[in-house]
């Protein structure tokens, strides 16, 4: 990338944000500067990486452990009242709330993240080799996404989960198939617009087989809606894994998850004590607010014709 | 637009189909012995040899599977193994609950939304706008069962001005009629029911309205913003009418299109959102009898129920297509 290029694409500006960037000259000019220069992006964006690194350091920030209980400490409330031991209250063993919604983002962003990349894999696979290749392969396998479509998400994850039982891994499955279908008919769209372009053609002509085709020429032009996809997608799936949660199909207590708080804190809720239940919420819809913010922003920047 | 409905009505023969066979094979992929689950501390072999028959577990796949589905024809669900009853007479007697919980949820956010999405769009880029348009993100990224419980705490618990749980007050009496405890009272003149189920039904409904509503306020936004910047629309404007007039006859009208299919997945989704709300609120609705199901490991109610709402969802789908093509023709000559 020469100075002068990102000049003229990003403006007056480009110059002095782009120049720590030569040391990586194969990223297309402009878009860390656009991405910079979002402010759904970057606010999305900090807020998922402040809990990314909440989830890493839950050790070294949480003032306790997180099933430690504290018989003798039960459901006090926390700094509003000038507790400072337990800035966030205990919940009705005696265990410190902020603590557990700390490790609780593990829990939460593990199996969010490692569902998404599940439903990329499966998405992907399936939804570009029906696109490209079409036929039967396509009639069979967009029926049995349309079938899975059919079902309510919560309703299909439900139905997994009461199957499979509660679990991290189970979580994940779930999940992970009940996002695939959505995946695969985006992918669908992308190859099926793609194979027909002059450049897949060329390959074609040059002898480059299916494989060859769809790894090196169509998944590197679909990764805009796939990048996309994901964040918007993790955003939703924090609000599945938390609602599989309070339905006590998440993850296996007493491990510590915002769901599984909200659930065991409405029996203390009508006591007047709102703590337990509160702050995990809010936990909730800021992470999720950070990952569809972040969707958003990327879509802006990455493929602003996907807006809606 | 005959042969559209008709190829439409078709079509979901085969999702049905699919629909019965992944709920058939889900309950197939219990680790272990199904029987033995269900029974749980009280397996025996004769017992779990006894329910394997009841079940028909003991039998070839196909042949199960064709057993299932003409049981499914004649309306059957199967027996719960805790009660016994029918499970199919169980939903019957609790869909009027979750119906009217997510008509009245729909009915406000429809209602709400668009209102919100048209002063949105009106007062664009306003303090208006950024306040309509924070709320519907915020709207979007909460949990609804969450929201439920906070609601349930300042309104039940802290100000003790609403009810917190179930549908009528134990001393409130109403004779079942349709289900729907609103009508019900209304039919009958019983003052005293209305007001108890109006009352009992605020905060579940406005737990459940608040993501159609934030959902349907953003499309109304961007839908109205794209039909205002249109020229009929600006000609309408040249010929000398009325803002007032443009915006109600000419660009309501068909930024509200798109909505109806908005409106419509919507609805079908908060069949599935009232499951988590009726948690919440003791609501006896299917979903209560879901999460009821999933505690006791009852697998055919689980089996059931989850069949009956993807059923619904997929005639709620096709309403929604159909409406729509009733209201835009280019969609039946694509």
């Amino acid at each position: 990338m020469t100075p002068g290029l990102s000049e003229r694409s990003g403006g007056p500006r480009a110059d002095r944000i782009d120049r720590p960037r030569r040391a990586a000259p194969r990223r297309p000019p402009g878009l860390w500067h656009r991405l910079l220069r979002n402010r759904l992006a970057l606010t999305g964006g900090s807020i998922v990486a402040g809990f990314a690194g909440i989830a890493v350091l839950a050790p070294a920030l949480a003032p306790h452990n997180p099933l430690a209980q504290h018989l003798d400490a039960r459901l006090v409330p926390g700094l509003w009242t000038g507790n400072a031991a337990y800035p966030l209250g205990t919940d009705e063993l005696g265990r410190d709330v902020l603590s557990r919604i700390l490790y609780g983002t593990r829990v939460s962003l593990l199996i969010g993240v490692v569902a998404i990349a599940l439903m990329n894999v499966a998405g992907i696979s399936i939804g570009m080799s029906t696109g490209y290749f079409g036929g039967w392969l396509d009639a069979v396998l967009m029926r049995v996404m349309d079938v899975l479509l059919s079902f309510p998400y919560i309703i299909l994850a439900i139905a997994i989960m009461a199957v499979l039982g509660q679990g991290v891994l189970n979580a994940v499955i779930a999940i992970g198939i009940v996002n695939t279908p959505t995946m695969a008919r985006i992918m669908r769209g992308v190859a099926l617009m793609l194979k027909e372009r002059q450049f897949v053609e060329a390959a074609r002509a040059l002898g480059a087989g299916p494989a060859r085709i769809l790894r090196l020429y169509v998944l590197p032009n679909a990764l805009p809606h796939v990048i996309v996809f994901s964040a918007l997608s993790l955003g939703e799936t924090i609000l599945y894994i938390a609602a599989l949660g309070f339905l006590g199909l998440g993850v296996s207590p007493p491990t510590p998850e915002w769901g599984a708080m909200i659930s065991t804190g409405k029996d203390v809720l009508i006591l007047g004590r709102w703590w337990p239940s509160a702050f995990p919420g809010v936990t909730i819809m800021l992470v999720t607010l950070g990952f569809v913010m972040l969707g958003d922003g990327l879509r802006d920047v990455l493929d602003p014709r996907m807006r809606a | 637009m005959a042969r559209y409905v008709l190829f439409r009505i078709l079509a979901i023969v085969p999702t049905l189909l699919g629909v019965a066979v992944v709920v058939f094979v889900l309950i197939r992929l219990i680790p272990g012995d199904p029987a033995q689950v269900m029974l749980g501390g009280f397996a025996t072999p004769e017992r779990a040899a006894a329910l394997r028959r009841d079940l028909g577990l003991d039998r070839p796949l196909p042949i199960q599977f064709g057993i299932w589905l003409g049981g499914l024809a004649r309306g059957e669900l199967g027996r719960s193994i805790i009660s016994q009853r029918a499970v199919a007479e169980d939903i019957w007697q609790r869909f009027p609950a979750t119906l009217e919980l997510t008509l009245c949820a729909q009915a406000f956010a429809v209602a709400a939304g668009v209102t919100l999405g048209i002063v949105s769009a009106t007062t664009h880029n306003s303090r208006w706008d950024l306040g309509a348009t924070a709320l519907s993100v915020l709207g979007m990224s909460m949990p609804t069962f969450w929201f439920g419980l906070m609601l349930l705490y300042v309104f039940g618990v802290w100000l003790k001005v609403l009810p917190i749980s179930g549908r009528l007050d134990v001393g409130v009496h109403l004779v079942r009629i349709t289900g729907l405890a609103l009508v019900d009272s209304l039919v009958q003149r019983n003052w005293a029911a209305l007001g108890d189920a109006l009352a009992h039904l605020v905060l579940p409904a406005f737990s459940l309205a608040v993501i159609p509503l934030a959902m349907l306020s953003r499309f109304t936004r961007t839908g109205m913003l794209e039909v205002l910047r249109q020229d009929y629309i600006a000609v309408a404007r040249a010929k000398g009418l009325r803002g007032r007039a443009v915006l109600w006859r000419h660009a309501l009208r068909n930024a509200l299109i798109p909505l109806v299919t908005v409106a419509g997945t919507r609805f079908g989704a908060q069949l599935a959102g009232a499951v988590l709300v009726e948690v919440v609120y003791a609501w006896p609705g299917v979903g209560r009898l879901i999460f009821d199901a999933i505690e006791k490991r009852d697998y055919p109610v689980i089996q059931g129920t989850v069949l009956f709402i993807a059923v619904l969802f997929v005639f709620i789908n096709l309403a929604t297509d159909l409406v729509y093509a009733a209201l835009d023709p280019r969609i039946r000559y694509r």
